[in-house]
């Protein structure tokens, strides 16, 4: 019992204090809520947190596996980096709360697959039909899985990738490995509101606690900005939290 | 608290925000969005981008067509530039022209997005940040440096110049951002200050530079400027740029007025003009007005070819151009090498290349300095008549110098060595104060019978004819056989008039023959003695047949005996007789105009067909010319001469 309302003290924080920034933006209103953007079901199961967390001790999330998993054989490129299109690919691993993230919003997604509903007591996938696009409030195509997407990593902001906090020297994340310079770097993106996440890609980072992944600009639980940005894209507020430039 | 950082991040403007690549509306830029506020955007975006490195957010499929752009070409570049490739794509997308400022890859949901900009902006205004598409004019990118060329080296470990990511995707070449970084909000983007060329020669490690007149020069340039040559260094005639002249970024841009014309000369006279610099405290003179000399009566025709040159002074061989020319041209690096140079009383051939006596190719290193004459081999030796064709009017420059001014010929200018002549009537030493000789040559000794002289003691500006011996001597200038106001680029007039009984020779002139008498002492060739004498002789010389023949007599010219003053090895009209080969000739040589002497020669009972000069069988010099036998001059008995102190 106590840990039931450990849980549900967490979602309620979840709801309410999803940003000290952005406090009054509830995950309700975000167009993270698939049950209808500022709406509220009537099912008793319309627990808006389920989709991507579980309670402890279930399996937090058996994820979808994202279609740029590399054991997906012929799709291995496409979870390719390249720091040039006419390049070779470099590897990437994914890792941590992005693979959270990948698990929609890859191109495959059109419905939303849950692990855990308390309602059907079942622990198998339990489809909740959707297309993602419903959730845009433009009522276009959401960016995050655009409509020319080919499912292709290249093109994005790495993520799983070592942040240098307070000028660390790392290698990034290309075979040919160098040392970034510091100066390019704010030290400490946390200070500025952006989120720096333990980063479990195996990668070199000698302060293994700063990695980069998704949640690192977004904050999924909403924010006052749009598209879930922790900082305003305003005035590449957001982009000169990391980048010194 | 984010927002509060948030604004400082925004007051601490020192980055791209402060930079022209700043295009939001909210940039104080002339060039900027009408509404879009994002400063990233432009070239930048999280998702959807062109690639995920540096996540470009331009469309780039316009670039790949092979034939886009015309690429830089040197004859001095071993590295080869290839297609724009890396981020140096990316810069091209603005600075080709070709694709709008505005025009982006995504832009929130759509895609593709065009921001409108202000004033109606659409590609990047005309002006020079726009490239173009013709890259001809510019700095070669997307190139791996070839170390091969010596004067070639990799920026040192942790320089602010990178190698950057090429075509492979290693960082094995130069792009833009070698140089540039186009986030920072210094002047054009450089990585670091290109101050006496900082930037340039990391690369660039041009041999001799350091303590080169150019590296080292403090004249004001633009003269009324705050920097001087040598902070401007490598920027003073380079443009890497839109380069005035494309091969090798010359630039005529000149700073103290309006840019000159593309030509070779123009990247030099834009300092090397009146005004050009301001004066160097060091030296206590401005850059030499050189421009000023190639518009006198008789110069170096440096404005004869435009793009035919070739620098010999490269590192690496062999030269893209031969050293002993063979195209006709004339430009001052083919004098010089503006990496190198020296000024006066240094070497002005500091890493040039030459051609020695015997005909090799010669480089001016850190332990052999070029000959002045090796200098002048390159045009007036072996290929000589590629530039100036014999003429009957002018045969004395038409004519291998190379080969005159061997020092195992009978009689030259002690050019490349000292003279034949060992009289020592021609010494002016303390110990023979009748010496014939006067001044000093250009190592500061007094002129002797064991001087030897350059090639610019004649042929130079004549304001150097104020000082007697050697040009380098002069306080005037500038030196050297740039042009002058007398022919043949001499120093001071000589006449090459002959066969004339008038004007300007009606009458004895020293003004004629102004040139010899900065070295031979005009009174001595007169009044006293020389060693062309005859015991008892005839007019007011008594016995100076130099006296006799300019002055007394004849008013002839030097031109006529002594018509090739180089050398007497190409003195067609000349008919040397018992005289061994190897033995000192004096010079003479006769003008196309002295005729064969009339009748048999009493000497010899032979009739020469062209005038001659020699000794008798009893070893007495003597003549054998129309000049002698026909009216008013001696007979060929009389022609003998026999100096006193040969």
């Amino acid at each position: 019992m106590s840990a039931l309302l450990v849980i549900t003290g967490a979602l309620a924080l979840c709801l309410t204090q999803v940003d000290a920034g952005a406090a009054k933006v509830r995950l309700d209103d975000s167009p993270h809520n698939f049950f209808g953007v500022g709406g509220h079901s009537s099912l008793a199961d319309t627990d808006l947190c389920q989709l991507c967390h579980v309670p402890s001790p279930l399996v937090n999330a058996r994820h979808r596996a994202p279609r740029w998993a590399p054991q997906l054989g012929s799709r291995n490129t496409a979870l390719d980096v390249r720091a040039d299109p006419n390049g070779p690919p470099l590897a990437m691993r994914w890792a941590g709360s992005t693979l959270r993230c990948l698990s929609c919003h890859d191109e495959t997604v059109s419905s939303i697959g849950v692990t855990f509903r308390p309602a059907s007591g079942s622990l198998v996938d339990d489809a909740v039909s959707g297309d993602v696009r419903r959730h845009d409030g433009t009522g276009g195509p959401a960016l995050a899985v655009p409509q020319w997407w080919s499912g292709e990593v290249m093109g994005n902001h790495p993520v799983s990738v070592p942040y240098p906090v307070g000028g660390a020297e790392y290698r990034d994340f290309t075979a040919r490995a160098t040392t970034l310079d510091p100066r390019q770097w704010v030290e400490d993106p946390r200070l500025n509101g952006l989120k720096l996440v333990a980063d479990t890609s195996g990668f070199d980072v000698l302060r293994g606690t700063a990695g980069v992944e998704c949640v690192s600009c977004h904050d999924p639980h909403g924010t006052a900005n749009g598209y879930f940005l922790r900082l305003p894209k305003e005035r590449s507020a957001l982009c000169l939290g990391c980048h010194r430039k | 608290m984010s927002a509060l950082l948030v604004t400082l991040l925004l007051l601490s403007q020192a980055d791209v925000r402060a930079t022209k690549h700043n295009l939001s509306a909210s940039s104080t830029n002339l060039v900027k969005a009408l509404t879009e506020d994002q400063v990233c955007i432009f070239c930048h975006v999280p998702h959807g981008a062109s690639q995920s490195r540096a996540t470009w957010n331009r469309d780039l499929g316009y670039q790949l067509s092979g034939s886009l752009y015309s690429l830089y070409g040197s004859s001095t570049l071993d590295a080869v530039p290839d297609r724009p490739s890396g981020a140096s794509k990316l810069c091209l997308s603005c600075h080709d022209g070709a694709l709008a400022l505005g025009s982006l890859l995504n832009l929130e949901a759509t895609r593709p997005s065009s921001v409108a900009l202000q004033g109606g902006v659409t590609t990047m205004p005309v002006g020079p940040t726009r490239l173009g598409v013709d890259l001809r004019n510019d700095h070669p990118i997307s190139l791996q440096p070839n170390l091969l060329d010596p004067e070639i080296v990799l920026p040192a470990a942790g320089d602010a110049v990178k190698l950057r990511e090429g075509a492979s995707g290693a960082k094995d070449s130069l792009q833009c951002t070698s140089c540039h970084d186009p986030h920072l909000s210094t002047p054009k983007f450089l990585v670091k200050p290109n101050t006496r060329g900082a930037l340039c020669t990391t690369c660039h490690a041009k041999q001799g530079w350091l303590g080169s007149r150019h590296e080292s020069s403090n004249a004001p340039y633009p003269a009324t400027g705050a920097t001087t040559v040598s902070e401007r260094a490598c920027m003073a005639c380079h443009k890497p740029h839109n380069g005035e002249g494309p091969t090798r970024l010359l630039t005529t841009q000149n700073l103290s007025a309006t840019a000159l014309p593309w030509a070779e000369e123009n990247v030099c006279f834009s300092c090397h003009r009146n005004g050009g610099t301001g004066v160097d405290p060091g030296t206590g003179r401005a850059a030499p007005d050189i421009q000023a000399q190639a518009a006198k009566a008789s110069s170096h025709p440096f404005a004869l070819k435009t793009d035919e040159h070739q620098p010999v002074f490269t590192a690496r061989q062999p030269e893209p151009e031969p050293v002993l020319n063979v195209v006709k041209h004339v430009e001052c690096t083919d004098c010089h090498n503006p990496h190198q140079v020296r000024a006066l009383p240094g070497n002005v051939h500091e890493g040039m290349k030459g051609v020695s006596l015997s005909g090799a190719t010669v480089v001016d290193d850190a332990v052999t300095d070029l000959k002045q004459y090796e200098v002048c081999f390159r045009c007036h030796g072996d290929s000589f008549a590629t530039f100036i064709p014999p003429a009957p009017t002018r045969p004395p420059s038409g004519s291998n110098k190379r080969l005159e001014f061997q020092p195992g010929n009978d009689a030259f200018h002690p050019v490349a060595g000292p003279g034949r002549n060992s009289s020592t009537y021609l010494n002016n030493v303390l110990d023979v104060p009748d010496g014939q000789l006067h001044g000093n040559d250009a190592s500061g000794a007094r002129m002797s019978r064991f001087s030897t002289v350059l090639c610019t003691d004649c042929h130079n500006n004549e304001a150097t004819a104020d000082t007697q011996g050697s040009a380098r001597n002069s306080p005037s200038g500038p030196k050297g056989p740039h042009g002058s106001t007398n022919q043949r680029m001499l120093r001071a007039n000589y006449s090459a008039a002959t066969g004339l009984n008038a004007a300007p020779f009606g009458s004895y002139n020293p003004g004629n023959f102004a040139l010899c008498f900065l070295c031979h002492d005009e009174a001595r060739l007169r009044g006293g003695r020389s060693n062309f004498t005859q015991a008892g002789g005839v007019g007011a010389g008594r016995g100076n047949l130099h006296q006799l023949h300019l002055v007394d007599r004849t008013n002839a010219s030097c031109h006529e005996c002594h018509n090739n003053v180089h050398s007497n090895v190409a003195a067609a009209n000349t008919d040397v007789r018992n005289v061994a080969p190897g033995t000192p000739s004096h010079l003479v040589n006769f003008a196309p105009t002295v005729q064969r002497g009339q009748g048999a020669d009493p000497w010899f009972a032979d009739s020469p067909t062209r005038p001659r000069w020699g000794r008798t069988p009893g070893g007495d010099y003597y003549c054998f010319a129309g000049c002698h036998g026909r009216a008013n001059a001696m007979d060929g008995q009389k022609s003998v001469y026999r100096p006193t102190n040969p």
